[in-house]
């Protein structure tokens, strides 16, 4: 009895603060949406202790006069939205009206603004929920928005807020995104008297992505562009060869804010579907424009996530978009030498060096696990190249190589063959050599699986969680035990060892995305197939990976067993074209 | 400011410090190495934002206050190739410095001092100690161990766990795991643990071998620290929760054999000869007073090879990958190891004492 209370509000902003006010970064990315819905064009930014003391925003946007200050900090008020019907018409960043509210429920703050051409400006503070009056006072033409001991007053959020580093880190990501995606404001970070960052206006967008990732990566940057009717698509996209161990550096705006969105996520990693390795993902920076009656962008408070009126149609856009873009860049000569040397200035730089350096063929393991301890640097210098005595014609001092292959654009093969010569796709080749043997070794029953010492689980959602165990049986057939651990959740208990550059639970988490419906239609024999179709495509070597002659040599002294099969990949896309002699003398028209 | 060193001090000191900084940094300052003097000592600081390292320039003179952020591989190289002179001098002033010595000079362009990045260090506050060289070594025992592929989880670590008197360091790819432990000393009687990301022990194996003597080590909830006489090495933990290791060590493994480690790395490394590539299988034969090592490979051929051993137990086969076992081997450095084996379907125990412990589990190989 009377147990049931409605909540003040000062209760409410706070655990609305907790969903939308979960850090710093948070503050920082609602108040600069804030000054650039005001029409800003410069945001200065200062912080101290990591965002955990003080944050100020600054904007010489349109300020607010004392009427409309005195609601700001009142919930569920925006200037943004009057009706429902606005909702499906979003023009601006903010249109919930809680961001103010929730800031000021967790933390001491304080809003000195002036209109444009005002006399005086006025000044407002709120202390953890409680607002002050408005005052007159003297300030610049614009906004300035001090927030002070964010979560003062709830300990357990203040609790889980990380070092300052880890802090600076989330909020020099937002204004990253921000500065991207707004190249003509002026952004500037201070962090305890120090610049983070100062960004002066620019023309385009490509010039701020070149502030930010350096000229090598903008030299390389691929265009896209595509414009429909309720949909436009502009940005950039790297060429494969340029890849990060992460998905960070891919950007996606919708309507000049920056979103997670993961159905464009995998139109992104399908686009580059065999042009990378496992493990690594391209770098894109894509610009939407939809139609805002297109789009929900009222989902969750943070806004980062959109609803598409039709998600299908959005997919498909972004995935043709950039496989156009990629298979252009590929027809045309690059210049070989520059993005190679990035290739190897990337691979020193990762912790896994070992992976990305891994030998396919680790036939004299003893030889190749020697150089773990030794610095990961040096990206530059160039492994020796291991070769056999036979190709080595040692004449005193100098040694002369006699190769009959060599490697093309770090994806293809030529080899010199008797009768002419041949043009082989690597990864289409080791694909096909995978698949028959992994087939072999179902066969013969001797495929060897690693038993897991500690079995490792994965966390599906219902869908894929279902998908996986309905196909069991065949996984077991192919090596990969698995078993059903709780809801949504299965364990691995063993892997295939063809597979064991691969991390078992992607493998798991992608295999929906890896099967079409005809395929489970087909039954045992087509399921197995199919699964040995995909593990062939991924334990194989990718487009883009250099090899060294050891590794070229040995996937050539397969080639001569798996010919008497077959010349296509599991794909049917070619592995080798053949020119004769003949061909080539009457090109040249010597015959 | 000003400093005199010798050729070979700047050489090792930049070389350590550069060896830690990124090549593709997205703010050009990280690229850099920082040379910073205060109170006549000169320091050199790096960092790729997970691992900093400082370390205390040897020099045989040092004057004025200042700094400067010199470009990592640039004024590297420059160093290596006079790291056989006796004497360099490096004059900073703003916005550069000039590093003249025998033969020449260099006036290099350098970012400021103030504006590199700092790194909070209130995270830790208690402190073991452990000689580095030990450190570095333990490392070795089970870097080898930690998974290539599962980057940014646990297994992309290694779990260190400081309790009493002693330290213990853990790496695992979920097939294996491998153990070290040694002693420490432990004033404060201290517990604390975290994961460390490989990276940072491996380059902790060079700084040792530069900084040698006692360590002090820290962990705190989200940082490990390791200060060192001559300098120090800062990392960012993996956040997350290692198993407990314990769990998975078998304990009821009933056959029990003492073999030659030389004589063992011999035979698996010659039977993995005829293994094929794909696949890593050996059969590991225990019978009366003998192990043997049996392999085959389809279009290469077969190899058995064997080895004293003593063992009256009953006759006993399972399959392993020879590369979880070579590992173990080559890391070791003792003269024996002890093999334990359970059931076809239990995990391997192959040891050296009770302070490096491998285990690993066999390949199914119908
Ligand atoms: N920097 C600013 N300049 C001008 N007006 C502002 C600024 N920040 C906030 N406002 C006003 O305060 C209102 C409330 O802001 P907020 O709580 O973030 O909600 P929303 O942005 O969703 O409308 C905004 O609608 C706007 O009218
Ligand atoms: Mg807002």
């Amino acid at each position: 009895m009377g147990k049931v209370k409605i909540l003040p509000p000062s209760v409410i902003n706070k655990i609305a603060a907790g969903e939308l006010i979960d850090r710093p970064a948070a503050v920082v990315k609602e108040l600069i949406e804030n000054s650039i819905d005001a029409g800003a064009k410069r945001i200065d930014v200062y912080l101290e202790d990591g965002g955990r003391k003080l944050i100020r925003i600054s904007d010489d946007g349109s300020g607010m006069d004392a009427e409309d200050l005195a609601l700001v900090f009142k919930s569920h008020t925006t200037s943004k939205l009057s009706s429902a019907e606005d909702l499906f018409a979003i023009h601006t960043l903010g249109f919930r009206g809680e961001a103010l509210p929730s800031i000021g429920a967790v933390s001491y703050a304080r809003i000195t603004t002036r209109v444009k051409g005002a006399i005086s400006g006025a000044e407002i503070k709120i202390e953890g929920g409680r607002i002050g009056k408005v005052k007159e006072c003297g300030a610049p033409e614009g906004t300035q928005i001090e927030v002070q001991e964010l979560f003062f007053n709830t300990p357990v959020r203040k609790k889980f807020m990380k070092t300052v580093p880890t802090e600076m880190s989330y909020i020099s990501d937002v204004l990253t995104r921000f500065a991207l995606c707004y190249p003509n404001i002026h952004f500037t970070l201070r962090h305890n008297n120090r610049t983070v960052f100062n960004l002066p206006p620019v023309q385009e967008i490509i010039e701020r992505i070149e502030g930010f990732f350096g000229n090598e990566l903008k030299k390389h940057l691929l265009s896209v562009f595509l414009r429909e009717e309720l949909f436009t698509l502009r940005g950039f996209v790297a060429p494969p060869f340029l890849n990060k161990a992460n998905a960070r550096l891919q950007f996606i705006f919708l309507n000049g804010r920056y979103i997670k969105d993961t159905a464009i996520y995998r139109a992104i990693s399908e686009a580059y579907q065999g042009k990378l390795m496992n493990k690594r993902y391209p770098i894109v920076f894509l610009f939407l424009t939809v139609k805002p009656s297109e789009v929900d962008v009222n989902v969750h408070p943070t806004k980062t996530e959109v609803r598409f009126r039709n998600k299908s149609v959005v997919f498909n856009y972004v995935l043709s978009t950039l496989k156009d873009a990629l298979n252009k860049s590929q027809a045309k000569p690059i210049d070989i030498a520059a993005p190679e040397k990035i290739f190897q200035r990337d691979k020193a730089n990762i912790t896994s060096a070992a992976y990305n350096n891994r030998s396919l063929w680790e036939q004299f393991s003893f030889e190749n696990t020697e150089e773990k301890t030794s610095g990961t640097h040096n990206g530059t210098k160039s492994v020796p190249v291991p070769l056999k005595k036979e190709e080595l014609l040692v004449d005193k001092d100098v040694v002369v190589i006699k190769k009959r292959y060599f490697q093309l654009h770090n994806t293809f093969i030529v080899e010199e063959t008797n009768e002419g010569m041949n043009i082989i796709d690597q990864h289409a080749l080791h694909e096909i050599i995978l698949y028959h043997e992994i087939l072999k070794g179902l066969q013969s029953s001797q495929s060897p699986r690693q038993r897991l010492l500690i079995p490792e689980l994965v966390e599906l959602n219902p869908k894929d969680f279902f998908f996986v165990l309905s196909i069991r049986a065949q996984l077991e057939d192919v090596g990969i035990e698995i078993e059903e651990f709780g809801s949504n959740t299965v364990m691995i208990r063993s892997f295939p060892q063809i597979l064991k550059h691969l991390n078992g639970k992607e493998f798991i988490e992608n295999l929906t995305h890896d099967f079409g419906e005809e395929d489970c239609r087909k039954g045992n024999e087509g399921i197995i197939n199919k699964l040995v179709n995909i593990m062939a495509c991924k334990a194989a070597i990718k487009a883009g990976q250099k090899l060294d002659y050891q590794e070229i040599d040995t996937l050539m002294e397969k080639k001569k067993n798996i010919n008497a099969y077959t010349n296509n990949c599991p794909h049917g896309r070619p592995t080798t074209l053949s020119f004769s002699l003949d061909e080539l003398y009457k090109h040249f028209k010597r015959k | 400011m000003k400093i005199l060193s010798s050729g070979t001090a700047l050489h090792k000191g930049f070389s350590l410090a550069a060896s830690i900084v990124p090549s593709s940094a997205m703010k050009q300052i990280l690229q850099g190495v920082k040379l910073e003097v205060t109170n006549n000592l000169a320091e050199l600081t790096a960092t790729d934002l997970e691992v900093l390292v400082k370390y205390r320039l040897p020099t045989k003179a040092c004057e004025g206050e200042g700094g400067i952020v010199l470009p990592a591989s640039r004024t590297n190289n420059i160093f290596r190739e006079w790291s056989g002179n006796e004497e360099i001098s490096v004059l900073v002033e703003e916005g550069h410095c000039t590093l003249q010595s025998k033969g020449g000079q260099f006036k290099i362009l350098g970012d400021d001092h103030l504006q590199f990045p700092k790194i909070s260090k209130t995270d830790v506050t208690d402190f073991v100690e452990i000689d580095g060289e030990i450190l570095g070594n333990m490392v070795e025992k089970v870097a080898y161990a930690v998974s290539s592929i599962k980057a940014l989880s646990i297994y992309s670590g290694i779990a260190i766990k400081i309790s009493g008197d002693t330290m213990i360091m853990v790496g695992s790819d979920m097939n294996r795991l491998a153990v070290v432990k040694r002693k420490i000393h432990n004033p404060g009687n201290v517990t604390m643990s975290g994961i460390a990301a490989v990276k940072c022990l491996t380059f902790l194996q060079r700084f040792v071998s530069e900084c040698k003597g006692i360590l002090k080590v820290g962990i705190g909830e989200s940082q490990i620290h390791f200060i060192g006489e001559k300098g120090e090495v800062i990392s960012q933990l993996i956040e997350g929760k290692y198993p407990n290791y314990e769990d998975v060590i078998p304990k009821n493994n009933d056959k029990k054999i003492e073999v030659n480690r030389n004589e063992l790395l011999s035979i698996v490394r010659m039977a993995s000869f005829v293994t094929n590539e794909e696949y890593r299988v050996i059969e590991f034969s225990l019978t009366q007073g003998k192990l043997t090592i049996f392999s085959t490979a389809a279009n290469v051929g077969e190899a058995s090879l064997e080895i004293d051993a003593q063992y009256d137990g009953p006759d006993y086969t399972n399959t392993f990958n020879p590369d979880y076992i070579l590992d173990f081997l080559k890391a070791s450095d003792s003269e024996t190891i002890t093999i334990e084996l359970g059931e076809v379907n239990d995990a391997a125990l192959f040891r050296t004492g009770h302070e490096e412990i491998n285990v690993m589990m066999p390949v199914d190989w119908k």
